[in-house]
């Protein structure tokens, strides 16, 4: 078995002092592949970006122990910020006076790349990103998505073996999304392995191979996206489209509706105990005239409500 | 490209493109003017190269105190400074280049003093002694980028640095010798304006402009260490600012 490109064991961190003090991470372990893309699933305030910052020695947690690439986070700092390569959410992160191959030529002197290969390096990342013809434009010109793309090149300027994402989707339009999880996809392709942190549940079942969700610091459970055991009863998904809000909160009024929520495009999920709940709750939905009806097993979204109480009204 | 050449283009490229820095540059042009008229006006031309250094001190420390003073901070809220610490070579070394240019942009308003008094004062600006000159104004270049980054670790810590932005100046102006010798201050002036390294350029520049015959090995050995005790002062205040930093998780300054 590989060693693995990223090792979490027993890791506490807090904040604060006396009444004040805060566990932000609370004995979380668990280990990521090399190559693989590993989700964190979690709401706000979970602890995915203290475990980010823990893990790329941002910060220094009070107990426990991280390795990235086989290096220790406390003892051999120096050789994990030469292995990784972090992204902190949003189109921060950046020099918006500098157009995008300044920006990505000053990241590549500070892991050490001399002029000519840095340039290269800013040449070879501006096409994986997708934003070649743009390269000599200042930042404060790109829009949300480029500005994302470009942070995405920034993060892999040291060409790391692990490369840490916190919530790089947030704020992107669809297209925008979608051309992000291409670049994704093929760096994992490439052999990085990717610590993704997110609190899209789609995202985390199109791209992960692992899935941790996290709530106030602790793991509450982890698992490829279609094999977690979810400790609730939820165990079938009913996507219903084409009515009204009043007419979905009717139906998750019904027997055996754990969980219940309105989604993007007038549509609503439903987390259901059994087939037969689902079955019932189908042929109503029908009845009131939906247009659109999907039944799945239980995804991660429903392991995401259920576990993160948001239950039926 | 090494640290410090990548620091010192970036900064370059950053501050020429960047208002507030080309407005204290702009700013110089007048300050020239001002010094100059009152020395023309008081009949001692033979001082204009006071005038014209004393527009050059002001102008590199507002850069200093200003730009560099905000150049954490200012990373702080971009979104740079969480990745920039966790980059293989420490934020000192990362940032050694930036503070130094911000020092060196400085020169831009030697060059326009200068530029002021021979054109519109017609003042012919002797240099006795070049290489001291050059040394000199290289030691301030390095010695200010010191201060800049104290500023810079200092201000990272004070919710509205503008105020004391705004209130150190004409001390140190004072302290420094800069705008009048600190032989014609009273003496609770002098003795800790000798602790202050400007006052030991202020007496370099004196000597490179033949205003004084006093030895240079004195005010170098001064210059140098308080230079050097500046320098030691702000690693330590940055290091001590950036542990204060990962313990609260206050990176983006949010």
């Amino acid at each position: 078995m590989p060693e693995p490109a990223l090792s979490v064991q027993g890791v506490v961190k807090e904040f604060g002092r006396g009444a004040k003090l805060r566990r932000a991470l609370d004995e979380v372990s668990f280990e990521v592949s090399p190559g693989q893309i590993c989700g964190v699933l979690g709401p706000n305030g979970a602890g995915k970006t203290t475990l980010v910052r823990v893990c790329s020695t941002m910060l220094r947690a009070e107990r426990g122990t991280v390795t990235v690439a086989g290096y220790d986070v406390v003892t051999q700092t120096a050789d994990v910020r030469r292995s990784i390569g972090v992204v902190l959410g949003g189109d921060r992160g950046l020099y918006p006076r500098l157009t995008g191959i300044e920006n990505l030529e000053y990241w590549g002197s500070l892991f050490r790349l001399r002029r000519p290969a840095a340039s290269r390096r800013a040449a070879e990342l501006l096409e994986l990103v997708g934003l070649a013809d743009r390269g000599g434009d200042r930042v404060s010109t790109y829009s949300r998505g480029m500005k994302q793309r470009l942070h995405l090149a920034r993060g892999m300027v040291g060409d790391p073996r692990v490369l840490f994402l916190d919530e790089p989707t947030t704020g992107l339009d669809p297209i925008g999304i979608h051309s992000l999880h291409e670049i994704v996809v093929e760096l994992s392709a490439r052999g990085v392995t990717i610590l993704l942190t997110t609190h899209d549940m789609a995202e985390a079942e199109a791209l992960c191979a692992q899935v941790l969700l996290v709530s106030q610091g602790r793991i509450l459970l982890r698992g490829a996206p279609g094999e977690l055991e979810i400790p609730s009863q939820v165990r079938v998904s009913v996507d219903v489209g084409g009515l009204s809000e009043a007419r979905y909160r009717e139906l998750a009024l019904l027997p055996g509706v754990l969980t219940f929520s309105l989604r993007p495009g007038g549509t609503a999920r439903f987390g259901l105990a059994s087939k037969d709940h689902a079955a019932e709750l189908s042929s109503r939905a029908q009845a009131a005239g939906a247009d659109r009806l999907g039944v799945a097993p239980a995804s991660v979204e429903d392991a995401y409500l259920a576990l993160f109480d948001v239950p039926a009204p | 490209m090494s640290v410090l050449l990548a620091g010192l283009r970036v900064q370059l490229l950053i501050s020429l493109r960047r208002l507030d820095d080309l407005q204290l540059l702009a700013l110089v042009p007048f300050s020239a003017v001002l010094y100059l008229t009152m020395l023309a006006q008081t009949g001692r031309r033979d001082l204009a190269v006071v005038g014209v250094l004393a527009s050059y001190v002001t102008s590199v420390w507002s850069l200093a105190s200003y730009s560099g003073g905000d150049l954490i901070d200012e990373e702080r809220h971009a979104g740079t400074f969480a990745p920039l610490l966790v980059t293989p070579v420490s934020v000192a070394r990362a940032m050694f280049g930036r503070v130094l240019a911000i020092s060196l942009l400085g020169l831009v308003g030697l060059v326009e003093a200068g530029v002021v008094a021979v054109l519109f004062f017609h003042i012919e600006l002797g240099i006795d002694r070049p290489w001291l000159m050059a040394g000199t104004v290289l030691l301030l270049s390095v010695a200010m980028a010191g201060w800049t980054y104290f500023f810079g670790a200092v201000f990272l810590l004070a919710a509205n640095p503008r105020p004391w932005q705004n209130a150190m100046s004409y001390p140190a102006f004072v302290l420094g010798g800069v705008l009048a010798p600190l032989r014609a201050w009273p003496l609770w002036v002098r003795v800790p304006g000798r602790l202050f390294f400007l006052s030991w350029v202020m007496d370099l520049f004196a000597v490179a402009t033949g205003r004084s015959g006093g030895g240079v090995l004195l005010p170098a050995l001064a210059a140098g260490g308080l230079a050097t005790i500046t320098w030691l002062l702000a690693w330590g205040t940055l290091r001590w600012t950036i542990r204060r930093v990962q313990a609260t998780g206050a990176f983006d300054g949010a």
